[in-house]
Formats: C-alpha cells, structure tokens, sequence
C-alpha cells in the first residue's frame, strides 16, 4: 500500500545513552536499523582530526579520543553550568564543559585542529540530524516531521531545548512527549486485538542508561490521560556501571598497587568493560573482565557474579521500588488496582530490578513483548501518527500533562500554583490578583514551574510588568490567566477589568522554524 | 449502557468524520482564542445562561436521571467525546476551535466528577432550592452517588481543589 503522505512522520526517541527512530508504514511501527544495522543508535558525538562522528562510529573510537568523544548530552540539555547535577556530571566526563553566556554550559573539543565550543542542544542536534538520514536513507525520502520524547520530569527549559535541537537538525518537531507516556502509547496499541473493556490501569517503569521515569496512565474509551509522574533525572545503567567501575578501581588498586581512577583512557575502557559485563549479568550468573594493558602494560582480568553486581547496587534498585510507590501514591491507586506493568529501557532488564518489581506487584507478570529499548520510539511514532490523521489510528489519543506546577510569585515571595503537576493539557486557568501598597503604579507578573512552596526554589520562566493606575492597595483587581496549548506552550495574559488594559506574554524559547 | 449521542456540534465539519482526517498536520502560529473564560472555582452557571449546561456538554442530557449518572459513565462520555475534540484529532484549520471545546469538555467533566462541586453545580442547576428540601430517599442515593464518586476520583479530586485554593481570594504579588 502506498503511504498517502509524501513525506511520513517519525518518532524520535533521543535517550541520554541510546537513540532510536521509528516510522508508521503498512499501518504499523517499524522501527529502522542504522547504517551498521543497529536498531539503535548510540547518543555519541566525536570530533577528529579529520572529521566528525556519530553514533555506532563515535563510540566505538572513545577509548582512544575521550576529551573529543561527547556523550550526556541530554543531561546538559536546558540546564545551567552552576546547577548542582551539572557540577557533579562534569567530574565524571573526559571532555572539558565550562560556562558561556547566560551560565550555559559549552562543551570544549578539538575538531579539526582547532578549539570548538558547542551548546548541548547542538550536539543532540547531531544526533538527530543522523537518526533523520537513518530514517531517510530506509524511506528513500526527505524527513520533516518528527514526535521527539524527552524524560517526564523535564522542565520547561528542558523542553525547548530539545525543541531547539530539533530545528537545528532540520526537523518540524510536532510534538514533545514524554517517554513513558510514548511507552504507554506503544503498549496501549499493542493490546489492541486484546480488547480491554472501561478503565485500563498502566504503570510504566522506564529505566534506561541515564533516567528513570515512572507513569501511572488510564485508558478509557481510548483516550491516554496521566494520572501521576515520578522519576529521578540520575538513576540508569550508567550509575549501575559507575558502581563496577569503582568496584574494579579498587580491585586493580589492591592487585597492583596502582590507581587508574585519574587516567580518562584506562576508565573508559574499563567503562567499556563494565557495561558489556552488566548485560551479559542480565543472562548468565557470572561474567569475566578482560583488558590487556588497562595500565602501563598491566592486564587486568577478573569476574564478577550478578549476586556481586546487586549487592553493589541494591540501594539504587530498592530506590527505584520507593519511586513507583510515590507515584502510585500520588496517583491513589494500589498496586492491585494496575492492570498491567510496562518495562521500557534497556536497564529494566535487570533481573533483581524486576523480582522487585513483581514482588511490590505481587507476583504480576510484567509487560516487555516490546523491546524495552525500542517502546519509547514505538509510541513517539503513534502519536506521531495521530497528529498526522492516519486512518488506522483514529481511535486512540493521548492527553498529556503538565511535568511541574506553574504559577505566580506572589505576596511574600509564596508560590501561587495556577496549574497543578499533572492536569491534563491543553488547559487554562485563572487568578485574580491585587496590590499591597497604596497607588502601585504596576504590578509585576515572575511565571515560576516547580513545586516549591516558595516561588525562588522553583525555575522562574518568564515576567512582565502589568501598569495600573493609582488606586489603595488591594482594590485593583487583575486577573491573570494561563493557558497552555496542546503544544505545551504557556501563553500568559493579564487584564484590569476596569479599565479594560490587556497584556499578554508567550513563555518560549523555542526557534522558529523558516519554511 | 447508556448510548450517549453527539452534540449539536459548534463545528459543523466535525459531524462529517472524514473532516477529522487532515492531510499534513502542520503547526498552527502562537494565536490563542480568548473566550470569555471565568475561574474554574466558580463551577456551576445560571440556569438561565446561553451556554449549555455540563450534562449536555458531555452528551448526558439524554440519560434519564442525568443527574444522578454515575462517575464511571461520566468519565466515558468526556473520554469518547474528548477523542473527537483534541486539537491533536482535528484538521490544523479548526485548531483554536477544537482548543476551545476541548477545554469546555474538561471544563465540564471537572465539575461533574468532583463530589462536592456537583452537589453544588447541580443546586445552582435546580435553580439553588432544591438541595434544601430533598427528600430523605434523595439524601440517601445522593449519598451513594458521593460514595461511589469518592472511591474512583480521589486523586482528581485532591489536584483541583489545590488549584481551586490558589484562586479563592486575590493574592498580591512581590
């Protein structure tokens, strides 16, 4: 069959550690292999002397060029230099992060033989850029329009960005949702010959290299909503893999009398080692670690049990557990009210992980006929498929919802929430405010996101200020409304009722894209 | 099962089906349509008022009882009719219009699956009387109407009323 459209949309799922890229075609997902026939793609970006690379070939030379070998980008996504995880990354990383313009942290390489300095949104747009020729390459057509996913306990800065590195990569970026919900949406899909009547229940337990998110969704007549988010934006494999590399450091250090904690090449290669020993943990009961000449001619080898691997991460796995209780908590559901159990990310393959999880769920069988790795870029091309008005999918929908709280800085500083986490979007919601000084000449509007009682322990995204004439104080009354689109963009408007004026005020940063 | 039927759509193209099947969807500008929007705490409407009430938003006019029509169904008829009404479903030209029923159905469905609020939504209803001489066999099946409600909508329940707190009284800015 012919697709109707010229140019099909895709679904992107950028993954802090891993990236993978799906299309709708012959009435279904099919998730595409990259050039070296991977279905997906490392998030990797390497500059040379020569030349640029990305992906598969990126990751495979970062032994051998890690102050030039970029990873984590997404962790730098929409944040600041100075923020707390931002400084704590940035000791674990070969390559060399300082602060630019406005505290955005700039990622320093040689390319070429001369030093470049790149915001992370760029470099995730060169990853996007190659999941885009990927996809086109198999199509034999030009991509426009993507769905890309981003953690659910992204902010809002979190979110332009990666708007933004859409654009940079040429892409008409339809959509943001969140990964667990785009996992929903894949299951959700899935279980469609298996017709469930009323009200479906679904935790999604998404655990992949560098975040973990969890969603409680319902389904009914169709229709997606959420009910409850909860997530740690630094809790993946790559903490499971930190925990061996330590772990080996100190057994070379006991063997040798040597400390390779400070040599970049000699950690990446044990790095290497480790997270190939952590999947082969996944099957098997015990896995070798061979390097020869990690250091100064020194080989290293040695063994590990996966009773060793979880007794060095039993605090991170049982965290994991504590995370899907708040969120059925917030949700006010028990675990026996969840009809199914949905596995997303490659680190959910962690057999101690899903006893755990079965053991809260008493004994359920958990979902994975999707490949975990592949769930989130199956359901980003869903909705994808939606926005685009294909046949086959006009019965299902997914209303999103708002990651953080957003409201106003009000009297004494207090954060006034107008838009609670998690309502349903698009939404629009208003509040009446007044002045606390005699003939203020303007009232001051500061639009905060987080739940922070007081508005200066939340992220402020934007503020105008609204003239007023003179009037005592707490006589003047402004209502101020927010409304959210379906895009998540927040519009922000205040009006004087009595005198008519009218101001109003988009909250984006996001590039427009030339046509 | 009840068998909710359409509304007169504000739309005309969305009675068509085929008119919910767009060919390129492609962003729509930053324009947001400005009804004449008033604060979600104040719930009910006038009976007198030209806007439909909830019931007939979420096609339960046609139930018999309306009122008294359960949380679950509630919930189905905002989901069904939700499915036609997302801006994410309807053609990029009626973008602004689909937001503006989209937000009315959620505007609705918020008020009728909240207990109290369509205790109060339904006096204002009836005109603001009739919640005062209810007779002893009606204060029972409403009891049943608020237990039932309580039991499968806590969690929306708890998310409103902290947004309906924050509207309650003026609040002065910094």
């Amino acid at each position: 069959m012919a697709g109707k459209r010229r140019h099909p949309a895709i679904g992107i799922d950028l993954g802090t550690t891993y990236s993978c890229i799906g299309v709708w075609q012959n009435d279904r997902v099919e998730i595409i292999a990259n050039d070296q026939g991977n279905r997906t793609t490392p998030s990797y970006v390497a500059f040379t002397g020569s030349r640029r690379l990305i992906g598969d070939a990126a990751k495979n030379q970062a032994e051998m060029n890690p102050s030039n070998t970029i990873f984590d980008s997404k962790r730098l996504i929409g944040r600041r230099f100075s923020d707390a995880s931002v400084q704590s990354d940035i000791k674990h990383w070969p390559f060399k992060v300082i602060s630019g313009p406005d505290d955005k942290p700039l990622i320093v390489v040689q390319y070429r033989g001369v030093e470049h300095q790149f915001a992370a949104e760029e470099i995730s747009s060169m990853v996007l850029v190659k999941m885009r020729e990927t996809a086109e390459a198999y199509l034999g057509t030009t991509i426009r329009d993507a769905v890309v996913t981003v953690p659910a306990c992204s902010t809002d800065l979190q979110r332009q960005a990666t708007w933004n590195a859409g654009v940079l990569a040429s892409l008409n970026v339809m959509r943001i949702i969140p990964e667990p919900t785009a996992a929903a949406l894949a299951y959700g899909l899935d279980r469609k010959s298996a017709q469930v009547q009323g009200l479906y229940n679904v935790l999604v337990f998404d655990l992949g290299g560098g975040t973990f998110d969890v969603s409680v969704l319902d389904k009914v007549e169709g229709v997606f909503e959420v009910l409850a988010t909860a997530g740690a934006a630094h809790l993946g494999g790559e903490d499971f893999d930190n925990r061996m590399v330590n772990h080996f450091v100190q057994e070379f250090k006991r063997k040798t009398k040597e400390d390779i904690s400070g040599n970049p090449r000699a950690l990446r290669r044990l790095r290497t080692a480790c997270e190939r020993a952590k999947r082969t943990l996944s099957s098997t009961l015990e896995a070798t670690i061979e390097i020869d000449c990690l250091y100064e001619d020194i080989n290293f080898y040695s063994t590990i049990t996966r009773a060793r691997f979880e007794e060095l991460n039993m605090d991170l796995f049982r965290k994991c557990i504590d995370i899907v209780e708040d969120c059925l908590s917030d949700a006010k559901m028990d675990v026996g009210s969840v009809h199914d159990v949905v596995l997303v990310g490659g680190s959910s393959r962690i057999p101690k992980v899903q006893q755990f999880l079965q053991e809260l769920f008493n004994g359920k069988k958990l979902f994975k006929s999707i490949n975990p790795d592949e769930a989130v870029a199956y359901g980003a091309t869903i909705q994808a498929a939606i926005m685009s008005g294909e046949d086959e999918i006009q019965d299902y929908l997914m209303n999103d919802a708002t990651p953080l709280s957003l409201g106003l800085a009000t009297d004494g500083g207090v954060m006034t929430v107008l838009i609670p986490k998690n309502a349903t979007i698009p939404t629009r919601k208003e509040v009446v405010l007044s002045t606390d000084s005699d003939n203020q000449p303007c009232i001051r509007i500061q639009v905060y996101e987080g739940e922070g009682a007081m508005a200066r322990d939340n992220n402020l995204l934007g503020e105008f200020e609204f003239s007023i004439p003179p009037a005592p104080k707490g006589v003047p009354q402004i209502t101020i409304t927010f409304h959210i689109d379906a895009d998540c963009i927040l519009d922000v408007a205040a009006e004087d009722k009595t005198t008519g004026e009218k101001m109003r005020k988009t909250i984006t940063k996001r590039f427009r894209l030339k046509h | 099962m009840s068998t909710g039927t359409m509304p007169i759509a504000r739309c005309a193209a969305t009675v068509n089906n085929t008119a919910c099947i767009p060919g390129r969807k492609r962003r729509c500008c930053n324009v947001t349509a400005r009804a004449t929007a008033t604060s979600s705490a104040a719930g009910g409407r006038a009976p007198g008022s030209t806007r439909r009430d909830y019931y007939t938003v979420l096609s339960l006019e046609q139930h018999p009882a309306a009122e008294d029509v359960g949380a679950e169904e509630i919930k189905r008829a905002y989901r069904r009719l939700a499915l036609r009404h997302h801006p994410d479903v309807c053609p990029p030209s009626r973008r602004a219009e689909s937001t503006e029923l989209f937000l009315e159905l959620r505007r609705a469905y918020e008020t009728l699956s909240d207990p109290a609020r369509r205790v109060r939504y339904n006096a204002d209803l009836r005109g603001g009387t009739g919640g005062e001489v209810a007779s002893p066999g009606g204060v029972v099946f409403a009891r049943h109407v608020w237990e039932s409600q309580l039991a499968v909508l806590r969690a929306h329940s708890e998310q409103r009323q902290r947004a309906r707190s924050s509207q309650s009284q003026p609040q002065r800015p910094v």
